[in-house]
């Protein structure tokens, strides 16, 4: 049995090996080469790694992937404050309950299935959005084929629920990244969109990106106000052709403009009241059809 | 405590891309190994039961998603970890240029070590984690921890030692890395 093994040579080199085993393997050292060899070797092995690799500048953390972490993070945390609230209150969060226990199932069927890796690769950046949308999309499309107004808009609601104003601090607006988004958005879908600018109205834009909803899209334009939680329009093909008035809804906390118009949905979303994002309406409405 | 995990996970965020950059050498592959980490975390955040290593067990969990899934990819091919290729992207002018070409070797020599001596370099040596640490991160014993660590120290170190004046004697022309480490202490 070799008595010198790496172990023991590293507590020797690194002088935390007793006196007494030091000494012998100071004798064997003096009749063994290949022994001191090894000795010699770990000692120039000795290196300052840390301060090599500290030195080592690399990339910082993606600001996308940052904010994806903090959305998980935060969904995970509510969905258990979620199914906890509807075992408290059985009956005033009964709907609250079945939401909280859909978000659960969903989120270990989106961890579980492999849902992820394929929407990771496909979708890139937007898996912020897709797995945002997780929840309220998927019931949407095992619920209905149509074009349920109320399920789209459900689901919209509980992604921006998420929303903070820290989720778009950060966040500056991508000119060029937009532009090729509406690019694609007509080139796929036929969908001729125009981003309404609405800084006169105090909503500073921050992004535009897609929401996966099985073979749709869904557009949502996030704006900053001075004061207060982000504010989405979203925008989504319609089954319908018929016109329908802005409508207001309330869901998860989040107040909605619903309005379709020529074949195309829009909702206008976020916490403030009614009353307020009926304020932006008009700008709203002339920015896109003008 | 399963809570902690979900709490706490976005203030692990940098030593996790930190890890999964070193591990991979290719932000591609490290997002998508951070990401993997993440929601593999989140799901298995009932089982997290030490308070005070969230950040041990979130290593283990990237370490093994490593292992599983992108490791093949890296195993029959030194190209792919590529130093340079990520420091000329990223460069630092902080140093002079004998602590860069220093910097370099040492890196490059960490770097073309095998998957389970460069894991154990990495995390006591880089990310100076303990022996128990490691141990638990890689899910091997201490011992091995020892033993790998040992062996990557000898095997970095043939690349950095001096002639010896038998070699010297014999005329050998191999061009040693420049060790400015070493310059240092025998100026001491």
């Amino acid at each position: 049995m070799n008595l010198f093994t790496d172990e023991v040579l590293l507590d020797y080199v690194q002088q935390r090996l007793s006196p007494t085993m030091s000494q012998k393997l100071e004798r064997a050292i003096q009749n063994d080469s290949e022994l001191a060899l090894r000795v010699k070797n770990l000692r120039c092995g000795e290196l300052p790694y840390t301060a090599v690799f500290a030195y080592e500048s690399l990339p910082p953390v993606p600001t996308h992937l940052m904010e994806q972490v903090h959305l998980w993070a935060r969904l995970s945390m509510r969905s258990i404050s979620d199914a906890a609230s509807a075992r408290q209150k059985p009956q005033a969060q009964f709907f609250g309950a079945k939401l909280g226990a859909k978000s659960n199932a969903l989120w270990r069927a989106f961890s579980l299935k492999g849902i992820r890796a394929s929407i990771l690769s496909a979708l890139g950046l937007s898996i912020v959005l897709s797995f945002g949308m997780g929840a309220g999309v998927s019931t949407w499309v095992l619920s209905s084929q149509a074009d349920d107004a109320n399920s789209w808009t459900t689901a919209v609601a509980l992604y921006q629920r998420l929303y903070q104003r820290e989720t778009l601090e950060a966040v500056n607006f991508d000119a060029p990244q937009t532009h090729q988004l509406l690019v694609d958005l007509q080139k796929r879908y036929g969908m001729h969109l125009r981003v309404p600018d609405l800084q006169s109205e105090g909503l500073e834009l921050k992004r535009v990106q897609f929401l996966a909803l099985a073979q749709k899209p869904i557009v949502q334009i996030a704006y900053m106000p001075k004061v207060g939680t982000p504010i989405a329009l979203c925008v989504t093909l319609s089954g319908s052709r018929d016109d329908q008035a802005i409508h207001h809804k309330e869901y998860a906390g989040q107040h909605m403009l619903v309005w379709r118009q020529q074949g195309i949905s829009y909702l206008l979303i976020g916490t403030q009241s009614e009353q307020e994002l009926r304020q932006f309406m008009p700008k709203l409405q002339s920015a896109l059809w003008s | 405590m399963s809570d902690v995990v979900a709490l706490n996970l976005p203030e692990c965020l940098p030593r996790l891309w930190r890890f999964a950059l070193r591990l991979t050498r290719d932000p591609h592959d490290a997002e998508d190994l951070v990401q993997r980490t993440c929601l593999r975390a989140l799901e298995k955040k009932h089982l997290y039961r030490d308070q005070n290593r969230l950040l041990s067990w979130l290593f283990a969990i990237e370490h093994r998603l490593w292992l599983s899934d992108f490791s093949d990819r890296y195993r029959h091919s030194t190209d792919a970890i590529d130093d340079n290729g990520l420091m000329q992207s990223f460069p630092d002018k902080s140093a002079g240029p004998e602590d860069i070409f220093f910097y370099q070797q040492v890196r490059s020599a960490v770097n073309q070590l095998r998957e389970p001596y460069r894991s154990v370099i990495q995390l006591v040596a880089v990310e100076e984690c303990s022996y128990e640490e490691c141990a638990q991160i890689l899910e091997i014993p201490i011992g091995t921890v020892m033993s790998r660590l040992s062996r990557a120290r000898q095997m970095i170190g043939t690349q950095f030692a001096p002639p010896t004046s038998a070699e010297n004697l014999a005329g050998d022309s191999t061009v040693l890395p420049f060790n400015p480490f070493l310059k240092r202490q025998v100026k001491r």
